[in-house]
């Protein structure tokens, strides 16, 4: 008997905002000591109120848009109660009678074309803390620096059929998530996390199979292997009758690459969902939705189509650029200034990526403004400050995004001085200078010219165009220099 | 002599505080309080320290608040009810607290019983008021509590509109009917109060923005008080003495020329029903996070977590709460969520619409604040709070103002807190 999966995926989405959801704090806890973003009313003290963030509202309808969702004209939040240490008030507020957005698809390209997954809705919640359970074999210790971070939820159908398919799906929300600024969707900082539920049946059956539920995955490869082994799993408890499925939630062990039951599926019921009267109703006008719409920015492959047609960029650079919004912004204002699409999206792939790769950063945390990118550009192409300087320069304004290239050029006096005749007597002291370089290259080593090119740079503290520099070596090496 | 001096330089001081204040906030006039009467009690403030009031279920910093439950009793609180903060800085420098009976949900709170009345002359808050430096009390209004004491003590109580004074510092009881309520020895101390204190807060996304409560506040009082309704089915069931009162008061409201009728209205005599259902399940899940592991009193002696929480639980809570956590956690389950608290919601609509309906004609709503004009010692032992809320949960539901004076409870329309401040000095003039 031929099975199929059934995977429908909840992805909680970090918001990019300044301060929590219902309090003033930092949203920021990443990296910070434990408890430090924290205040009476996230620690869920007697006599503290709720405070709705009017951002994580927008970020939320703007999450809805950018999914093709209804917006809600009226939403409203529940409480959601249960017991657990990491969760001090005793119940987290989320949205379940009236979520922010409803009925949205998200289209993936698979291996057999481009399919639709339906959303079912998007809802916004307070995020609980953290416990720690290895500082001590006795205690465990609570934090709760994440404790009211915003979050968002998209509860997607159960039309996802492959570990592919789910893979795809969540790129493609992640694209559609930081394009819109809502969320930086890193998942190895835990601002994506994902909950799969699985079932299998019969192919081609409508009968639901028992779904199974694996929380708080956060990794792709995670849930790529989580998902190919639950469905091995049912496929052989059915096949086989191996064990009994029950519908339960399961705990996913990356390192033994195994789920386990930790407990039967919660219902509703088990929850006791009720309205929030601390939060009153929140009324969503047209004015307001358009306004984020307008602020909404072009889609990814809107702007991948319009590099390849106006820039006359090629397909990789185009999809390189558009994997991140702040890539693209700086990537058209370094345009802008430089005036040379296909030297500004080089500089952006290769330099600012490198500089981005080293230092452990995603393109969404690139804060360094384009036009001093373009700036730079322009000047190396000019053939005004050498290469290695433009590269130096760039890594310098990850440090000091206010810094201004051409200043700086001024100030440090880089720009390249030498003449003709000092590069061309540069390069005829370093052929005599290096016989057997000379020999290596007139031999055929191509790499030889590299120790005088080196040498000649040397002799010229790297002022001068490196491509004038070339062209005279090699020319000098030609017309026999060497004698 | 010289300590004379010093007292009267500190009240100036304060005097000249309480004035900026008033220049900041503009506040002055609210609460139905002239310059005249301004300028008298800054008289009197000459002569003693000013001094408030506020029951423990409103958190004072650095005190020790423990909401009437013995699982918060060594809990000190790191804020302050806004409330509070308030009275401080309209120059109540010195704030007192009194008990909160159960939580704030019990039949009266620690005020009750009427000396005269033949009851217990030991009534804190009366007692408190006895002192002329006090004039006013805060108490949270969850079930109805500061009410049924000012109708069994001779006192004022005022219910303000839910959302005219800020929640933020007071223990949560029901969320959704929560409001801080002001019990005084006269209409006037009852006014300064809520002038002092209705105030729109940031800090509480509840609290209703000042410019628009301003404008209805305004215009309900310019309208005022002159129709009244008394909802006779209230009547079935109350004491000859309390049926008495309400006679009395209509017919002092007829001499005083506002016009009386007689009305039944079954969806609000029943209020209490689906009020009952949201109290529970709201205070269930306010008290979820108060345990002692976490405000301070950890049972000493406990072989594992699990018996510390049970420990703690069966102690630290008064029975009375235990039942309303019960029934709230009942009436929230799956299976009944739609026939319990979603229909007490319903409900909550249809007795607000039926309210709306009846101030179509009538510009305020008389009925009894409680079933007898005092308790005895054995009522408070045969009464439960939830059938004696049966007086006070048509304002708790439906979130109106309602104003107890003389024993006798009157429902005004939404923001109509200073016209029924201004109805009841009118109601004392007729005393």
């Amino acid at each position: 008997m031929r099975y199929e999966t059934v995977i429908g995926l909840e992805v909680h989405a970090e918001l990019a905002t300044e301060s929590k959801i219902f309090c003033a704090c930092s949203a920021h806890s990443f990296g910070s000591e434990p408890n430090a973003n924290i205040c009476p009313a996230c620690c869920g003290m007697p006599g503290v109120l709720p405070i709705m963030n009017k951002r994580v509202l927008e970020c939320g309808i703007k999450a809805g848009l950018m999914c093709g969702c209804e917006i809600a004209r009226v939403t409203t939040f529940d409480r959601k109660n249960y017991f657990y240490p990491d969760l001090p008030s005793g119940y987290q507020l989320t949205q379940w009678f009236a979520p922010i957005a409803t009925r949205g698809c998200v289209e993936i390209e698979t291996s057999s074309g481009t399919k639709r997954i339906r959303i079912k809705q998007i809802h916004m919640e307070e995020d609980a803390g953290k416990l720690v359970h290895d500082i001590s074999d006795r205690y465990s210790y609570a934090d709760f620096n994440r404790t009211s971070v915003p979050l968002i939820e998209i509860v997607s159908m159960p039309d996802i059929s492959s570990a592919d398919e789910a893979e795809a799906y969540l790129e493609r929300l992640k694209t559609l998530l930081r394009f819109a600024r809502v969320s930086e969707c890193e998942m190895a900082h835990g601002t994506m996390r994902c909950d799969v539920n699985v079932s299998i049946r019969e192919e081609g059956s409508d009968a639901p199979g028992v779904r199974t539920e694996m929380k708080n995955l956060n990794s792709i490869r995670s849930i790529r292997r989580a998902i190919e082994f639950e469905a091995a799993r049912h496929a052989d408890a059915i096949a086989n009758g191996t064990e009994r499925l029950e519908r339960e939630t399961r705990r996913w062990d990356d390192e033994k690459g195994m789920s386990f039951a930790m407990r039967a599926k919660e219902t509703a019921g088990d929850y006791g969902y009720f309205p929030d009267a601390n939060i009153m109703p929140i009324t969503v006008d047209d004015a307001l939705i358009e306004r984020l719409r307008r602020e909404l920015p072009e889609m990814p492959e809107a702007k991948k189509a319009r590099y390849m047609s106006s820039f006359g960029l090629s397909e990789y650079d185009a999809s390189r650029l558009t994997e991140s919004i702040a890539l693209c912004e700086c990537f058209e204002k370094a345009r802008e200034v430089c005036g040379d699409a296909k030297a500004a999206a080089n500089w952006t792939i290769s330099e600012t990526l490198r500089i981005l790769n080293a230092r452990k950063m995603t393109g969404d945390m690139l804060k360094i403004d384009g036009a001093g990118l373009g700036e730079i550009v322009r000047l190396v192409e000019d053939g005004k400050i050498s290469r290695a300087n433009g590269r130096r320069l760039l890594e310098e304004m990850f440090d000091d995004p206010t810094l201004s290239p051409a200043k700086r050029v001024a100030e440090e006096g880089c720009a390249i001085k030498a003449d003709d005749g000092q590069i061309e007597a540069a390069a005829r002291e370093a052929i005599a200078a290096n016989r057997k370089a000379v020999d290596d290259y007139l031999g055929g080593k191509e790499k030889a010219l590299m120790a005088l090119f080196g040498q000649c740079m040397k002799r010229l503290k790297g002022n001068c165009d490196p491509l004038r520099l070339r062209e005279t070596l090699v020319g000098l090496l030609a017309k026999g220099e060497k004698k | 002599m010289r300590a004379r001096r010093k007292n009267r330089e500190k009240s100036e001081r304060e005097r000249r505080r309480g004035k900026r204040h008033e220049r900041k906030t503009g506040k002055a006039d609210r609460g139905g309080m002239t310059g005249e009467t301004r300028a008298e009690e800054t008289a009197s403030e000459r002569r003693t320290e000013k001094k408030a009031i506020v029951d423990d279920m409103f958190l004072l910093r650095d005190r020790v608040c423990s909401g009437g439950l013995p699982a918060m009793r060594k809990y000190v609180s790191p804020i302050e009810a806004d409330v509070a903060t308030l009275f401080r800085e309209a120059g109540y420098s010195k704030i007192e607290k009194i008990g909160c009976g159960a939580y704030g949900l019990d039949l009266t709170g620690e005020t009750p019983l009427d000396a005269q009345a033949g009851g217990n002359a030991d009534c804190p808050l009366r007692e408190a008021m006895k002192d002329e430096t006090a004039l006013f009390a805060a108490c949270l209004d969850a079930n109805g509590a500061p009410r049924r004491a000012a109708a069994t003590s001779g006192l004022v109580a005022l219910k303000p509109t839910y959302g005219a004074v800020s929640r933020y510092g007071i223990y949560s009881a029901a969320s959704s009917g929560d409001v801080a309520g002001f019990v005084a020895r006269d209409a006037k101390a009852c006014a300064t109060a809520y002038g002092i204190a209705a105030r729109h807060s940031d800090r509480d996304g509840t609290s209703e923005p000042d410019e628009a409560g301003t404008r209805r506040a305004k215009a309900e009082r310019a309208r005022g008080i002159a129709r009244v309704v008394v909802l006779d089915d209230f009547l079935d069931g109350v004491d000859a003495a309390t049926r008495n009162r309400i006679a009395e008061f209509e017919a002092g409201l007829n001499a005083a020329g506002i016009k009386t009728e007689r009305a039944t209205c079954r969806l609000i005599r029943m209020s209490n029903i689906p009020w009952n259902v949201i109290l529970c399940a709201e205070t269930r899940a306010n008290l979820a996070k108060i345990d002692g592991m976490r405000f301070g009193e950890c049972p000493e002696r406990h072989s594992s977590v699990d018996e510390a929480y049970e420990t703690e639980r069966t102690n630290g809570f008064p029975a009375m709460i235990k039942c309303a956590i019960a029934y709230g956690a009942f009436a929230l389950e799956s299976d009944r969520y739609a026939a319990r608290f979603d229909r007490a919601l319903r409900l909550r609509r249809l007795v607000r619409n039926e309210f709306d309906r009846l101030f179509e004609t009538f510009d305020a709503a008389v009925l009894p604040a409680c079933s007898k004009a005092a308790y005895s010692e054995s009522d408070y032992a045969s009464l439960s709070p939830f059938c004696e809320n049966a007086y006070s949960a048509p304002a708790s539901i439906t979130g109106l103002p309602a104003l107890v004076a003389r024993g006798v409870q009157t429902i005004g329309r939404m923001r109509a807190d200073e016209a029924l401040l201004d109805y009841c000095e009118r109601c004392e003039a007729m005393q």
